[in-house]
């Protein structure tokens, strides 16, 4: 799956998908998408990069992702608490959905890209 | 100032399961390890605590919390009635009890197992606790999947395809409660379960009765009622012993739960209560009879859950005061002491190494576990003193009608002394001689000792005491299941009924001696008993919703 | 006649066929999928309101779809991803565990 035209490909169309997880995300509020629907392009980004350029790479950052994703769940329950400090029923419309948003997306990347490695590793020749 | 009590229940067990999944990357050497566990430990007693103490609460009037802010019957709310009150309160005292026995018990998992325990926690508390049925739907779903997760960290060499079994049986079910969902929407444009049951019998007989099967079909694979039970034995059978407890205790009540919450939006269908009480007779048979073959300790324990399922669903199927009573306390009294036996069964396993139980032998060595597995298995047979008779009394009090039903749940009651005692000969009367010595085992560590006693100790009090437990939290519950306070009047400790249950002891000690006579012939019909396989499970259970929805049809 | 809601119920039932028969654990799990995605298209038809427009709140809507079941069905979409995704991770380690993916053959070693 590492040949040079798959490599290639995957250089040409990375920033696209990029920009358009990104896109999905921030306008989540508005129009279709929202935090899982982005987070889950941007995963799709990272498994085409794993996929085309190899595993010895991403190896390194995969602990970081397992913070990033239970990190990621402690921030939303942490900022959906705030609105329990002014009183309110939790989660109240108080203008905070694009962060959640944000939060949900980082989460979404992280847990999707690990889901993918770890099942990943089993084919591999061990070493 | 708004009431934030149902919430804490359940976020309690997601923040720690939150935390733990954090430092996971942190705890490098063995002793930081040991942090986890500590961490769920109070995450699960917390709620059961916080349970105890509303208690003055819920008799009085339902705790509600809605999500955001929106009125009913647009919100999303979280409800305590008296009727889910039991059931959390049951749950938490199961999966507390049952983590304090898995604290020694785990082989290096590094906190995966408590990650996973805390999470399936949380779903069960959500799916007591949720007001909307897509709410349940969702928790369900948490505390499913982390149970197929639980399921595979067992015993390695068969888990496996027993979790697979089960991931495939428990989706469709999933598949079929959503489906139902999806046309009770559809027709009646509410998901609200107080606001639900005021449309539903305004329904269309034919809508009712397809919404009926899809629900039906949902909650009878989770509730493993036969001809829809067989992923049950394999994969109680091969998850780790505390999973075992909480999941025959508590994960197969939240069918029923479901089935209660759904059935008292008021289906006028004919039919119900003769479907449930010949599946109820058949679950009790079977499971019974089954079990009588078998000798491996845990699959035994298993194919008996399915027994006492049958004679929950006879209670629950009657529909009249006295039989939700009795089937809502035989939950309970099942909960503990199937959770009981499954934490011996564990501390047998523990010691021993083996399921088998001709291999076991332990004889006197190991007290506790002795004692709280007679007092375990005196509940389950019904005799008088404890858990078992009481409920037991309660179900047959409610089917005194139909005499061909009462006579089938007496000769399960044989069968279940005759595999009670089996175990007991096999694994305790009989000791085990390896190069003519006799074994001698240690007992069981003080964190599995005390669970187990407080168990055992919950067996005996729920049986001396059964008024003080039914004025209560039972009938409060039973009231707002079929509506109205009707007189409950069971009669207990009357000396005919100790007469009875004893000539039942009598006869199960001596279909026992049968048993143990032919043991070659019992040998041979269990390896010939195949197993299905995954692809005809699920044509054995299409056809059995076929069958029934026939039978519906025909009736109306 | 063809309306979502019955091809919803066609892909379900085309799905649980597919779960009756097939003896690959792969093609089980994509039968499943097969059979939530069905289950998907019959919610998402249910709101479907004749000559109704998208329900977001931009510009002049008079007659939106019925936003509900759509909500249900994104949380829906989650908890398969989860499903999914354990069922295959179970797949690649029976395959690394007995090196046979066929359901059949699959022998445990009963007691």
């Amino acid at each position: 799956m590492t040949s040079t035209i798959v490599r290639t490909t995957t250089r040409v169309m990375l920033p696209f998908i990029i920009v358009f997880g990104i896109y999905v995300i921030a306008y989540g509020h508005i129009s279709p998408g929202g935090g899982f629907q982005g987070g889950m392009i941007l995963a799709g980004a990272a498994i085409l990069l794993i996929l085309s350029y190899g595993f010895d790479k991403p190896a390194r950052f995969m602990s970081h992702l397992q913070s990033l994703e239970s990190g990621g769940v402690l921030l939303f329950i942490f900022i959906g608490s705030i609105t329990l400090l002014l009183w309110l029923p939790y989660l109240a419309d108080l203008g905070i959905i694009p962060i959640l948003n944000i939060i949900v997306a980082v989460k979404v990347f992280a847990g999707v890209t690990l889901i993918y490695v770890f099942i990943a590793r089993w084919e591999l020749p061990h070493d | 100032m708004i009431d934030y009590e149902p919430v804490l229940i359940v976020i309690t067990p997601v923040i720690a399961a939150s935390i733990i999944s954090f430092l996971l990357p942190f705890l490098k050497t063995e002793k930081l390890q040991e942090i986890p566990k500590y961490i769920a430990l109070t995450a699960l007693a917390l709620p059961l605590f916080y349970l105890i103490y509303l208690a003055p609460q819920i008799s009085s009037s339902a705790l509600e919390y809605r999500m955001g802010g929106w009125t009913a019957p647009y919100a999303i709310n979280l409800v305590i009635d008296s009727f889910s009150y039991i059931f959390l309160l049951t749950a938490s005292l199961i999966t507390t009890l049952a983590f304090v026995f898995s604290m020694r018990d785990e082989k290096k998992s590094k906190g995966k197992f408590s990650f996973f325990f805390l999470l399936m926690v949380a779903g069960i508390y959500g799916v007591f606790l949720s007001g909307d049925l897509f709410n349940i739907y969702v928790f369900f779903e948490l505390c499913v999947i982390t149970s197929y997760i639980l399921v595979t960290l067992g015993d390695q060499t068969r888990s496996l395809k027993a979790a697979f079994t089960y991931l495939i049986l428990g989706s469709i079910a999933s598949l079929f409660f959503l489906i139902g969902i999806g046309l009770l929407y559809l027709n009646t444009g509410a998901l609200n379960i107080a606001h639900l049951s005021s449309l539903v019998s305004r329904l269309d007989t034919t809508v009712q009765i397809v919404v009926f099967i899809f629900l039906f079909g949902a909650v009878a694979v989770k509730a493993a009622i036969p001809p829809f039970h067989t992923w049950l034995v394999d994969a109680h059978s091969t998850a780790p012993s505390s999973v075992s407890a909480v999941l025959s205790g508590i994960t197969v009540k939240i069918g029923l739960y479901i089935f209660l919450r759904v059935f008292s939006l008021g289906f006028g269908l004919q039919g119900i209560t003769n479907l449930l009480l010949v599946l109820g007779v058949c679950a009790a048979l079977g499971g019974v009879l089954f079990a009588i073959f078998e000798y491996d300790i845990k699959r035994l324990l298993a194919y008996h859950t399915i027994s006492q399922m049958g004679f929950i669903v006879v209670g629950l199927g009657t529909f009249t005061a006295i039989g939700v009573a009795g089937g809502i306390y035989h939950i309970v009294n099942h909960a503990v002491f199937k959770g009981l036996l499954f934490l011996c069964a564990g501390s047998i396993i523990y010691r021993t190494g083996t399921k088998d139980i001709r291999k076991h032998g332990i004889g006197t060595t190991m007290p506790i576990t002795l004692l709280t597995y007679l007092i375990a298995a005196f509940a389950i047979s019904g005799i008088t003193p404890f858990s078992g008779s009481v409920s037991k009394s309660m179900i047959e009090a409610s089917i005194s009608n139909y005499r061909l039903v009462g006579f089938l749940l007496t000769v399960t009651c044989i069968g279940t002394v005759t595999t009670f005692s089996k175990i007991l000969y096999y694994s305790f009367i009989k000791t085990l001689k390896k190069d003519g010595v006799k074994q001698r085992f240690q007992e069981v560590p003080f964190g599995m000792q005390l669970s187990m006693t407080i168990l055992a100790f919950f067996c005996i009090v729920l049986g001396v005491l059964p008024h003080l437990w039914l004025d209560t939290v039972i009938v409060p519950a039973t009231s707002s299941i079929t509506g109205g306070y009707s007189q409950i009047s069971p009669q207990f400790f009357e000396p005919l009924g100790i007469v009875k249950e004893w000539i039942l002891v009598g006869l199960g000690i001596l279909f026992l001696l049968v048993v143990i006579k032919q043991r070659e012939n019992v040998d041979k019909i269990r390896r010939k008993i195949k197993e299905l396989h995954l692809n005809l499970k699920i044509v054995l259970m299409m056809g059995a919703l076929t069958v029934i929805f026939l039978f519906f049809r025909v009736l109306h | 006649m063809i309306n979502g809601m019955n091809i919803g119920i066609i892909m379900f039932l085309v799905g649980l066929f597919g779960m009756m028969t097939n003896k690959n654990i792969i093609k089980i799990i994509m039968s499943l999928t097969v059979a939530e995605n069905g289950v998907l298209v019959f919610f998402i038809s249910l709101g479907y309101v004749i000559g109704g427009q998208s329900p977001i709140i931009t510009g002049d809507v008079t007659n939106p779809v019925d936003p509900l079941p759509q909500a249900m069905m994104i949380t829906m979409i989650v908890i398969n991803l989860c499903l999914t995704a354990l069922a295959l991770t179970i797949a690649a380690w029976i395959y690394h565990k007995y090196h046979t993916l066929n359901v059949e053959d699959i022998i445990d070693d009963r007691l």
